[in-house]
């Protein structure tokens, strides 16, 4: 356990590289203990309880290059991981149908978190588990058990855990994948891009990390491809309207053609360790025309599986009920959106 | 602004001239745009190490050396002293030191100052133009923008940059703009009404500065206050002027004890810090601290552990070989900086012994277990006693008789929580004790009581004690040094600084705040009500049980007055009150707003709902017909049957039922649906206080009122409501009176700031004073004006006969003799009444009604500086009690169990409205309280290792600036004759409007009884929808 009266960091290197190429060498020079500051609003926590002690801090903050959005080739959009979320949150190109992206990032934390977390840290959060950043020995941790499990788990995982109970914190996940977008990733081997939803481990596959860089590698862009007659839409419950972090989420990406769906990427946050996408909800959805019916059957499928605990049973109603929002809020954008551009 | 001292100029009074000069100007003499820097080299000596580099901070560039780990915050306040920005959290979540990074609001305690070279940065004192308040301030000002104003630097700072980019932004905006901005005292809708107000004001330059307006008006729609229908009130009470220290709260001035030692003016300079050893189990033996690693560190200055620690009254000392909660402080170092104070904590070898850890409250009772404290596990009055022997027991009339005689016979079972203040800014001390003279700068209400306090646990005499503490961020009990069972950090400082020679500053961590300082206790009770079929109660039956955790602290105090909760507010011929605080190894249960009346009320109003159900009666009718009124016996507390003074126990009813439509009310079998809406109400007394106050109102030969307080400043305005009285009494203007408060070597003594007291019982004293002085004018102006002194009126600064002569004030006061006798003034109708002596338990019927030494000495001292002295002096009267009754409308979703509150209503008897604003800020605040422990706020222990699951704010869910919905406010008044002009105490009812009255709106809107708090989504749920298998046996 940690000293309750600690709350500054103790002493470390930082290191402000001049481009990325530098922060990643920098990095590579101190393989085991460096970690990569962006906006602080997860790291500075971890540093000030003295949950994290690394050597050297690379802070990435000014790195020229990395902010903002830029139209792609193809029609799409890539937004640099140095974008801060109060810039997603206002950012009118993310209207119509990247709404669901554009309302994640104003749900998150509060204005000042907003002025400086970025793109990049939100994604990559370590877990909030109270138990795992309290320096218990649980599983995550390095230990036996999920202390979560035998202890208290209101906020914890009805989906896919396994032994740890963990969720993922972040709001911005769940619309970035349901809108089915790609990262671009830095490293000492060059470049690489991966499916967003590829970029988490679930608890069967590493418990000791949410997210799958490899030491050294920098999360540098997420880039989201165009889809015809798409609409998408973000709803979160949390036990505040601020600062807090979802209980239940749910993102819904929709294509639609002629009121019929072509696809609908349905992804759930705050119930699982990794952004939790519902295939089943989407099978039921494809070719349909969707009415209030079909809506309430989707969001039953989309929790199928979920697998509570004794303190956690009401996540699976509130994420269905979020489930059936998304999917109503999608729906009822009238107006054919605007284009990404 | 520059500030140069007098030898009688307290800060406050000085911030008070200048914001009366403010007031009448619109402007502010020098203004503090630049900051009296600490450095050349700065002050800390972490800074002394680090990079050069150049900070922009409100447009001036400032050279500086900093580590690369030190933040933007500690840059500010303590290199810079620029204090304006608040150490709140310090972890990011609740805004106090929210400053502008290039225009937007950031907070400074999650950004390394390194990350703020080449931007600009903006605080509080960079607001201010040419020696103009921003229009910000000037409406934060006016409007009642703060209560304990700490967080009110980081709120103007976010609403700033929302004015910026929407100049003219509904209520709802404001509230997203400002949501990062926690206010515990749940000021939002004034503050609100001030960010409203002050984009008025920009968009119209044209309009002088609070110039046409009423002060103040809250006018979001998230807040309504209504008219009440009051008695005519003698002119120029209930005004709507500003508090006293609203100027300093606004503009960063007002200095918090967290704020000491980092100004070149401050009294105490270069204090070392110290960091507490804390118990990281449930229950351990500390068997041995080895320190010898933390001494090869340069900085470090020692150490100090339990066996130094002198023995003083009570089952707790200051540090505890035995740790009996996790958090329980054992030892604690001393370092010339914050960073090597944790190194230090860091390299201490600490070797334990563990304890078999026991945290159910009703185990250890059934048990009667001594492993905690082996007297037993009773916390009783006079230490631990055996499980036969409850804390507190009340019996009257005969029980068995009144429920033989019942129809029927309603039981039930009822929990709450621990609940934590979570006050804005953590408690802090830096205490000096060199020579056997002991200062100490504390965040503290009670600063009288802290002396006392201290000097038993210290063994120095009182009279060598000076407590200070001017501005306070937050109370709510927490911060109330009134027993030696308290955490005592504050003695741990003063140990360490006889230990090293040094001031010595010790300052808690958010977690700190929450979890090892002391919780409300969480209670578990079983009640059984007997009535008769046409709603009268016959007999109440109640079994209290409360975990106090490790120490007794207030635990039996709280039991005690749990039960007048649960048996006062109802006439009932029979009942029996059995309450047992029990020592358990979780959370410390304390003193927190309401002192176990919160947990009481709910499990009554509660148990109330079930007896209506029962009956098939209005649950509004069952309390019309039960409640007290006025001249009915207070059966409870320090006199036994006292007549109640005037209560509006039923008009609070009316008036709430009629507010929120109660006309609408159906029972539960009439609902259906997916979203059902329920209204639910509740009605309950509470007291105006205890004990006694003194007060002191001296004219100076200069012909200047001055009115030293011995009332704490936590933010409730009771210092500008008493003055509003003396001014009202002495036929001046609040504004000429100086009042100060916040220093026991400056102000009248005074007994505690708790118990809903201060405007009325310090109040009280306050008025009498204020009637001594005056009546000693009359006197001496009687001859000169040739009239009796009866015929005599005071107005203006002057005495005036009938006929059209009249003196000054000050023409009095040069000519007086100094008073011989330093009896106070009182009424003795209505202001002697018996006096607890809490050390022996004594009830004296009689007090013998005499100043305190300390007052004593005062007014020698002031007498001899020539003028006047008034004295006065008030025992608490146990018949005057504030009643309020609160009306809940929800909607509950069934499938879910989310619970929308979609109005509260709240009305207040106060007795006499004095300071209206200050009234209504209590109620708004209060409520918001209560809601954040209705609906969320609990402070979770893991069921194995019992060490605290959730201490943050965001873990706890304080009610943010979204999180709360429409409250009505309806102050009545009932004046009682004990009470200054009728005025009744207030600070504490507001926060049990909301528990019971939403757990009887939910009942009503879903049929489902809730009986244990909180109606957050888990618990409502399980309770629509009982859980039908246990997978506990899966293998994890």
């Amino acid at each position: 356990m940690q000293h309750m009266a600690i709350d500054e960091p103790r002493a470390f290197r930082l290191l402000a590289p001049e481009d990325l190429a530098q922060a990643i060498r920098w990095a590579g020079a101190d393989p085991h203990n460096h970690v990569f500051l962006a906006g602080g609003g997860d790291l500075m926590e971890q540093l000030k309880t003295q949950w994290r002690n690394p050597f050297t801090i690379i802070d990435l903050k000014r790195l020229p290059g990395l902010r903002g959005l830029q139209p792609t080739a193809e029609g799409g959009l890539r937004i640099g991981a140095l974008t801060r979320l109060a810039e997603l949150a206002r950012e009118p190109r993310l209207d119509g149908e990247l709404a669901a992206l554009r309302d994640a990032a104003g749900r998150v934390a509060t204005p000042q978190i907003r002025n400086l977390a970025t793109l990049g840290g939100n994604l990559l959060q370590d877990s909030r588990c109270s138990y795992y950043r309290s320096g218990r020995q649980c599983l995550r941790a390095g230990g036996d058990l999920c202390d979560a499990y035998y202890g208290f788990h209101q906020e914890h995982a009805i989906l896919g855990a396994s032994r740890c109970y963990t969720v993922t914190p972040s709001d911005l996940t769940p619309a970035l994948v349901a809108l089915d977008a790609r990262v671009l990733v830095q490293g000492p081997e060059g470049a690489r891009d991966l499916p967003l939803e590829q970029l988490f481990s679930a608890t069967d596959q590493d418990l000791r990390r949410m997210h799958r860089l490899a030491p050294g590698e920098v999360l540098t862009a997420v880039e989201i491809r165009p889809r015809p007659g798409r609409r998408s839409a973000f709803v979160k419950y949390a036990a505040r309207k601020s600062w807090d972090f979802a209980l239940a989420s749910a993102a819904v990406a929709l294509e639609l053609k002629q009121h019929r769906v072509v696809d609908a990427r349905i992804v759930l946050g705050g119930v699982a360790a990794v952004p939790w996408l519902c295939p089943a909800a989407r099978e039921l959805l494809r070719g349909r025309e969707p009415d209030a019916q079909t809506i309430d059957h989707a969001a039953d499928l989309a929790l199928v599986g979920a697998d509570p605990l004794p303190g956690n049973r009401y996540k699976v109603p509130l994420a269905r009920k979020a489930v059936a929002e998304a999917l109503r809020r999608s729906l009822a954008l009238s107006a054919a959106p605007p284009s990404l551009l | 602004m520059s500030t140069k001292r007098h030898s009688d100029d307290s800060p406050a009074s000085q911030v008070r001239r200048a914001f009366l000069r403010d007031t009448a100007t619109a402007t502010v003499g020098a203004g503090l745009a630049v900051p009296e820097l600490l450095t050349g080299a700065q002050a800390s000596p972490a800074a002394e190490q680090g990079n050069p580099v150049q900070l922009t901070v409100n447009g001036k560039r400032y050279p500086l050396r900093v580590p690369d780990h030190r933040t933007l915050l500690l840059v500010l306040r303590e290199d810079l002293g620029l204090t304006g920005t608040k150490k709140g959290c310090n972890r990011g979540q609740c805004g106090a030191c929210t400053v502008l990074l290039d225009g937007d609001p950031v907070y400074a305690c999650m950004l390394l100052a390194a990350d703020a070279v080449g931007h600009e940065v903006v605080t509080i004192e960079g607001l201010e133009r040419d020696g103009r308040l921003h229009p910000l301030q000037q409406a934060f000002i006016e409007r009642m923008g703060s209560q304990c104003g700490h967080c009110t630097p980081g709120m103007i700072l976010s609403a700033t940059a929302l004015l910026r980019d929407t100049p003219d932004p509904t209520p709802e905006q404001v509230r997203e703009a400002l949501s990062g901005n926690l206010c515990r005292c749940g000021n939002y809708g004034n503050e609100i009404a001030a960010v409203l107000d002050a984009a008025r004001r920009m968009s119209n330059p044209w309009q002088p500065a609070g110039a046409t307006e009423p002060v103040h008006a809250p006018r979001s729609p998230a807040v309504r206050v209504h008219k009440s229908d009051r008695p005519p009130a003698p002119p120029g009470l209930d005004a709507r002027l500003p508090s006293l220290d609203a100027y300093a709260k606004a503009t960063g001035r007002a200095r918090y004890t967290g704020d000491l030692g980092l100004h070149r003016d401050d009294e105490v300079r270069r204090p070392l810090i110290a960091k507490l050893l804390r118990c990281p189990y449930p229950h351990a033996e500390a068997l041995r601290v080895d320190d010898r690693l933390a001494r090869e560190l340069p900085g470090y200055r020692g150490l100090l552990t339990w066996d130094e620690v002198p023995e003083s009254p009570g089952d707790r000392r200051c540090l505890n070989r035995v740790a009996r909660y996790v958090g329980d402080a054992v030892a604690a170092v001393a370092a010339e900086d914050q960073y090597t104070a944790q190194e230090s904590l860091q390299r201490l070898q600490v070797e334990w012994r563990h304890l078999p850890a026991h945290p159910d409250p009703q185990a250890n009772l059934e048990r009667d277990l001594r492993a905690i404290h082996s007297g037993g596990p009773v916390a009783g009055f006079a230490g631990p006693q055996p499980a036969g022997q409850p804390s507190m027991e009340f019996v009257q009339g005969d029980l068995e008789a009144g429920l033989a005689g019942a129809d029927l016979i309603v039981e039930g079972r009822y929990e709450t929580p621990a609940h934590c203040h979570a006050p804005s800014e953590p408690h802090c001390c830096i205490a000096d004790l060199r020579d056997g003279k002991l200062t100490v700068w504390d965040s503290q209400q009670s600063i009288f009581h802290a002396r006392e306090v201290l000097s038993r646990v210290l063994h120095l005499a009182p009279e060598s004690i000076r407590v200070v503490c001017e501005y306070l961020g937050g109370g709510f009990g927490g911060k109330c040094l009134d027993t030696p069972g308290k955490t005592l950090y504050q003695a741990v400082a003063a140990l360490l600084s006889a230990k090293t020679g040094r001031p010595v500053r010790l300052e808690y961590t958010l977690e700190e705040a929450l979890a090892a300082e002391d919780v409300r206790h969480p209670f578990i009770f079983e009640i059984r009500a007997g009535v008769t079929n046409d709603g009268r109660l016959t007999a109440l039956d109640c079994r209290a049980i409360a975990a106090t955790g490790g120490y007794a602290s207030s635990g039996p105090a709280v039991v005690s007055v749990a039960g007048e909760g649960i048996i006062d507010t109802y006439n009932c011929p029979a009942y029996r009150y059995r309450g047992y605080a029990v020592y358990t190894n979780g959370p410390v249960g304390g003193e927190f707003r309401g002192f176990g009346h919160p947990q009481a009320v709910f499990a009554r109003e509660r148990h109330m709902d079930a007896v209506a159900a029962r009956l098939g009666l209005d649950p509004l009718e069952l309390r019309r017909r039960n409640s007290k009124r006025t001249g009915d016996l207070v059966t409870l507390g320090v006199a036994k049957d006292v007549p109640l003074q005037a209560i509006a126990a039923h008009r609070c009813m009316e008036q709430g039922a009629k507010a929120i439509g109660w006309d609408r009310w159906l029972p539960p079998g009439a609902k259906s649906g997916r979203l059902r809406r329920g209204l639910g109400m509740r009605v309950s007394q509470e007291h105006s206080g205890r004990n006694d106050s003194d007060a002191l109102a001296w004219l100076d030969r200069q012909g200047r009122v001055h009115l030293p307080l011995g009332v704490g400043n936590l933010g409730t305005h009771a210092a500008t409501g008493i003055a509003v009285m003396v001014a009202q009494v002495l036929g001046l203007p609040v504004e000429a009176i100086d009042t100060r408060w916040g220093d026991t070597e400056r102000v009248a003594w005074d007994f505690v700031t708790d118990a809903s007291r201060s405007v009325h019982c310090t109040g009280k004293a306050a008025y009498n004073a204020a009637l001594d002085l005056a009546g000693q004018l009359k006197a001496l102006a009687a001859p000169i004006l040739g009239e009796p002194a009866a015929r005599l009126t005071l107005a203006a600064g002057r005495v005036s006969a009938p006929g059209g002569g009249s003196v000054s004030l000050r023409r009095l006061a040069a000519d007086a003799l100094p008073r011989g006798d330093l009896t106070p003034r009182y009424d003795p109708q209505t202001d002697r009444n018996p006096l607890l002596d809490e050390n022996t338990g004594i009830i004296t019927a009689a007090p013998p009604m005499r100043l305190h030494s300390a007052t004593e000495r005062l007014a020698r001292a002031l007498l001899r500086r020539g003028g006047l002295v008034g004295l006065g002096y008030y025992v608490f009267h146990p018949g005057v009690q504030p009643w309020g009754a609160s009306f809940a409308e929800v909607e509950v979703d069934m499938e879910t169990g989310q619970v929308e509150v979609l109005q509260l209503v709240c009305a207040h008897d106060i007795g006499r409205v004095i300071y209206r604003p200050g009234a209504e800020a209590q109620v708004l605040g209060g409520t918001i309280m209560g809601l954040g422990y209705a609906q969320r706020e609990v402070l979770h222990s893991d069921p194995r290792d019992l060490a605290p699951v959730n201490p943050t704010l965001y873990g706890l869910g304080i009610p943010g600036m979204l999180d709360y919905p429409l409250i009505h406010s309806i102050l009545v008044e009932a004046p009682a004759e004990s009470g200054p002009f009728g005025a009744k105490g207030l600070g504490e009812n507001p926060m049990w409007n909301a528990a019971a009255a939403i757990g009887n709106a939910i009942y009503n809107a879903t049929g489902t009884a809730i009986d244990r708090l909180p109606y957050d989504w888990a618990n409502v749920y399980a309770a629509l929808h009982p859980r039908r298998s246990s997978r506990l046996s899966v293998d994890n």
